[in-house]
């Protein structure tokens, strides 16, 4: 990746921002929660939204960029509808749509759920996290996918309230 | 001052499905923190994804129920602190020098004598500790699949242990080390867990989610924890979870 066509100097005039536009489609595809590609005149630094840098302790990046806060990111922040409940991360993890790789999965769209029926699992570190709904209604659509990393706070699930 | 959890609050069990569902059930009806459930055997032990966990008599099988104040700031360094609880009880009981692997399997010359696993109960945030120890087994005692990695600490020190002495050892560690997590000393945490491990450094593939996998070189870890591995592109990468298998420069 980034290669010396990103700059000659350490000031960031030359930054080849097709290349920096590559590594943050990269980390938005990815489970990771960022990821940090250094040259000897470059360093790019980027994090999903709401993760803190992972090299703080490191000299200060060239370029730091957080994707989906900024105008690079290439996809928009998913919102709810109205009327939609929105479930969400508790924590930075991997998202588990079943209890393990051989079972059935927890939801599926087009379920019914009850308020307090677990819908998916966030894993840190060998940390599981079982999520509940907390409404009764029925799963509109289901953001992430199985093994998927998220951040704290995404939005995992969209369930319709029953009325 | 508290030195530990008292001893009252210590379910003792022959035989249950699982002391980290008896535990749950603990925590749902509002149990204490320090609350412990311990099981001779257990039918239906589990490690990740629900996986078989070996729970015959003989081993150390134990629940802990944790209240932390809520929200947590890096709850991964929880995970650190129950690997560096073992590795406390095992140096304190034999002189054994564990190695950590990444993020709590302790290891001995090789080989595993502890698993831990860690589910949050989620209305009340409530986390019950699951830790397996590998106490009084002889190497013929485990079953063929894990024989060749797995290793007691009898084995270890060429004598039986007494095993409501080495529970309430790891209970008094795990105490120690839950303080360190409260009092927020994560710089702490992390340079002793950093000191006492072995994945650092090695090249790992790590699996994750169905059928991803990253190769690469661990080469430290994040504030929260998390391992950050680099791969042959020279590419960080923040690993929140996964398997980590040994992998050839």
């Amino acid at each position: 990746m980034a290669k010396n066509g990103n700059g000659n100097g350490s000031t960031g005039e030359n930054i080849d921002l097709s290349q920096v536009q590559k590594i943050i489609e990269l980390v938005e595809k990815s489970q990771i929660s960022g990821l940090t590609v250094e040259t000897e005149h470059l360093k790019v630094d980027v994090r999903k939204h709401g993760v803190a840098p992972t090299l703080a302790e490191t000299p200060a990046p060239v370029v730091g960029v957080a994707s989906g806060g900024n105008t690079l990111a290439p996809k928009e922040p998913v919102s709810a509808a109205v009327g939609i409940h929105e479930i969400k991360a508790p924590m930075v993890g991997t998202f588990y749509s079943s209890p393990n790789p051989e079972s059935a999965t927890f939801v599926k769209v087009g379920d019914t759920v009850q308020k307090g029926a677990t819908v998916c699992i966030i894993e840190a570190m060998k940390l599981f996290n079982e999520i509940e709904s907390d409404v009764s209604g029925t799963v509109e659509k289901i953001l992430v996918q199985n093994g998927q990393g998220v951040e704290y706070g995404q939005a995992l699930i969209h369930i319709r309230p029953n009325s | 001052m508290r030195v530990s959890w008292p001893l009252e609050l210590v379910e003792s069990h022959t035989e249950l499905a699982s002391t980290q569902n008896r535990a749950m059930e603990l925590a749902r009806s509002g149990a204490s923190e320090g609350s412990t459930v311990i099981a001779q055997t257990q039918s239906a032990g589990r490690g990740r994804f629900a996986r078989v966990w070996f729970s015959k008599p003989g081993g150390l099988w134990m629940s802990v129920l944790l209240r932390p104040a809520l929200p947590m700031e890096r709850p991964g360094l929880l995970s650190l602190l129950a690997g560096l609880a073992i590795h406390d009880v095992l140096r304190n009981i034999s002189s054994i020098e564990a190695g950590l692997k990444w993020p709590n399997d302790v290891y001995v010359e090789g080989k595993k004598i502890c698993g831990i696993l860690m589910e949050q109960e989620a209305r009340s945030g409530a986390i019950i500790l699951g830790i397996g120890v590998n106490v009084n087994f002889l190497q013929a005692d485990f079953p063929d699949e894990i024989r060749a990695r797995a290793v007691s600490l009898r084995m270890c020190t060429g004598q039986k242990h007494d095993l409501p002495a080495v529970a309430e050892a790891v209970r008094l560690a795990l105490w120690q080390r839950y303080q360190q997590f409260q009092n927020k000393a994560h710089a702490l945490t992390l340079s002793e867990w950093k000191k006492h491990n072995i994945t650092l450094g090695t090249w790992v593939n790590v699996q994750y989610g169905p059928g991803h996998v990253i190769s690469g070189q661990a080469i430290d870890l994040s504030p929260e924890g998390f391992l950050l591995v680099q791969d042959r592109q020279g590419l960080t990468q923040t690993i929140t979870a996964g398997e980590l298998l040994a992998e050839q420069p």
